[in-house]
């Protein structure tokens, strides 16, 4: 496994409790949480708003420090290793936000957004690079001097995208990548993530609040609430029988479009 | 039987050939369409494609850049488009309601639920204070809100997505509007709670017989909660019909591609197609003429 979380828990400042002097109680937001993701394998991370699973996804990449159990990293120990140390891995893991309009720098043009981060990593960030990164990801080269509000949101995304893959990176973690998006355009998306992914190899964590998406994108699959993890496996398996209620419940809430009179009707 | 049933039924709000333009060009072009007596009607779209629009014309709240070039909303029989903004203000809230999308900037983050939610039975049904507490309490009970008397005295910011929305679906219903105006709704919601929030809307639209207009991207919404739908792309009426209908035989090369584009988790094996590229050209050009 290339990332490998081991009953890890993130405690976090309460900060509706307030104290006067002292520190502050702590709460728990990740409880015991295992996950593991391998070389071209996709694993969906699902849950309702306050799952913890965009906490799960910003400890996974070590933005956040596990306040126990245990992460590795191609093999490496990164539990409580220090930013400096880690800055070498960072090229090899990468994330992708959910809103590029406000993870995209507003006053650089998209080619110095993309190139910083290449040279940041002593790697070549030449016009030429810049230029066929962009189409890799199907944008026109002219982007390139353009700034994010010039481009629509469906744009946006894959600059963010372009980003993350420009390191050619090992893991990334897509957090809610195209939850603003239409659904020709998510399409669209979703599609460019696969290619990019067989051909990396990527090890892809895809946070996600639609299990609909879920289904078509990922193998494996790690359903949260309340901060622990209710049920994991095989995606086909987990919807084809899923083992809690609470699963049960999540898939059978998602409106089809064909109408079903009792899909509104009280249990 | 179903026909002569329709033909009896009475249209509530009758749009025809609405345009409105912005400095960017056109936002609607020439829309029609009927909204009858206690039926669920939904405007569909992507982004852009001017269902947002429709539903503020008819509130009479469109933006000062945006400017109506023709057409008219009848509301029973009445232009709203000629009415002046304190006509307008007369019929809101009282006959049209709206239920908006994002349930904690519409609620005034200063003044307690209960204040908000009697400001209408005061100001319009001319309820006193103690009265329209107690129609309030009423009120909170309907959409099931739990320990009402405890809401009434809470601030917005002190409640879930799910009871704020809730907290607005009552104020739309206080005064006994005849038609609703839902713009995405549930979109914010996670899916448990959208699945009970449209269970509420549903069942309070049939309970009071209510006309409602419902925006959303979602088909799958639409599928579940609206009689009828209108499929719009660029300003424009693409389709027009029962919900059942279109959604099992859609006329419109668009609408197939909509339903080709959304992700269904019980058909993982379909690939999803986004919309074609030489259909949005097709249809851009036929937008165009």
């Amino acid at each position: 496994m290339l990332i490998e979380a081991r009953n890890i828990s993130l405690d976090v400042p309460d900060m509706g409790h307030h104290v006067l002097l002292g520190q502050r109680r702590k709460i728990r937001i990740l409880k015991d949480v295992s996950i593991s993701i391998g070389r071209g394998e996709t694993v969906g991370i699902v849950g309702e708003s306050g799952s913890g699973k965009s906490s799960l996804g910003r400890t996974l990449m070590r933005l956040y420090e596990p306040s126990s159990g245990n992460l590795t990293f191609d093999g490496t120990d990164i539990t409580h290793m220090p930013q400096s140390a880690l800055k070498p891995l960072r090229r090899r893991m990468q994330m992708i936000f959910q809103d590029p309009q406000s993870s995209l720098n507003p006053r650089l043009q998209i080619g110095t957004i993309l190139g910083r981060g290449l040279t940041l990593h002593g790697l070549d960030a030449s016009e030429k690079t810049l230029a066929a990164l962009v189409e890799r990801v199907g944008l026109p080269g002219s982007v390139l001097k353009r700034y994010p509000h010039q481009l629509s949101g469906g744009q946006r995304q894959r600059v963010g995208i372009a980003r993350a893959v420009a390191l050619k990176p090992d893991f990334v973690v897509a957090d809610e990548i195209v939850s603003g998006l239409d659904v020709s355009t998510q399409a669209q998306v979703l599609d460019l993530l696969k290619s990019l992914r067989t051909e990396f190899g990527l090890a892809l964590a895809f946070i996600s609040h639609d299990l609909s998406v879920i289904r078509h994108i990922c193998d494996r699959i790690v359903i949260m609430r309340s901060g622990e993890v209710v049920e994991a496996g095989n995606t086909a398996e987990t919807f084809r029988a899923p083992k809690t209620e609470f699963t049960k419940t999540l898939i059978s809430a998602i409106p089809l479009p064909e109408p079903d009179a009792g899909w509104l009707t009280p249990p | 039987m179903a026909r002569s049933n329709v033909e009896t039924m009475s249209t509530v709000i009758d749009i025809r050939n609405l345009s409105a333009r912005s400095a960017a060009g056109a936002i609607l072009r020439d829309v029609s369409l009927t909204v009858n007596a206690g039926e669920a009607m939904a405007l569909v779209g992507e982004s852009g494609a001017g269902k947002s629009t429709i539903a503020k014309a008819v509130l009479g709240i469109l933006p000062a850049a945006i400017r109506i070039t023709g057409g008219e909303i009848l509301f029973d029989g009445q232009d709203l488009l000629k009415l002046s903004p304190a006509q307008i203000r007369e019929l809101l809230g009282v006959h049209i309601a709206l239920i908006p999308q994002d349930p904690l900037t519409s609620l005034n983050p200063s003044r307690r639920i209960g204040d908000q939610l009697t400001d209408g039975l005061r100001l319009r049904a001319k309820l006193n204070r103690a009265d329209a507490m107690t129609k309030a309490l009423v009120l909170l009970n309907n959409v099931h809100i739990r320990d009402p008397e405890l809401v009434l005295k809470r601030y917005p910011h002190e409640l879930s997505g799910g009871m704020r929305q809730r907290v607005l679906i009552a104020q739309a219903f206080s005064l006994n509007p005849r038609v609703i105006i839902a713009d995405e709704p549930t979109t914010a919601l996670d899916v448990t709670v959208q699945k009970q929030v449209l269970r509420l809307i549903r069942q309070l639209q049939r309970d009071h017989g209510t006309t409602l207009l419902f925006v959303t991207h979602d088909l799958g919404v639409v599928a579940q909660i609206c009689d009828r739908m209108t499929v719009l792309y660029g300003g424009k009426v693409l389709e027009q019909g029962s919900t059942a209908e279109i959604l099992r035989n859609p006329q419109h090369r668009y609408t197939r591609a909509l339903l080709a584009a959304n992700p269904r988790y019980d058909q993982p094996e379909q690939r999803l197609k986004p919309v074609p590229d030489d259909l949005i050209a097709d249809l851009k050009r036929e937008i165009a003429s």
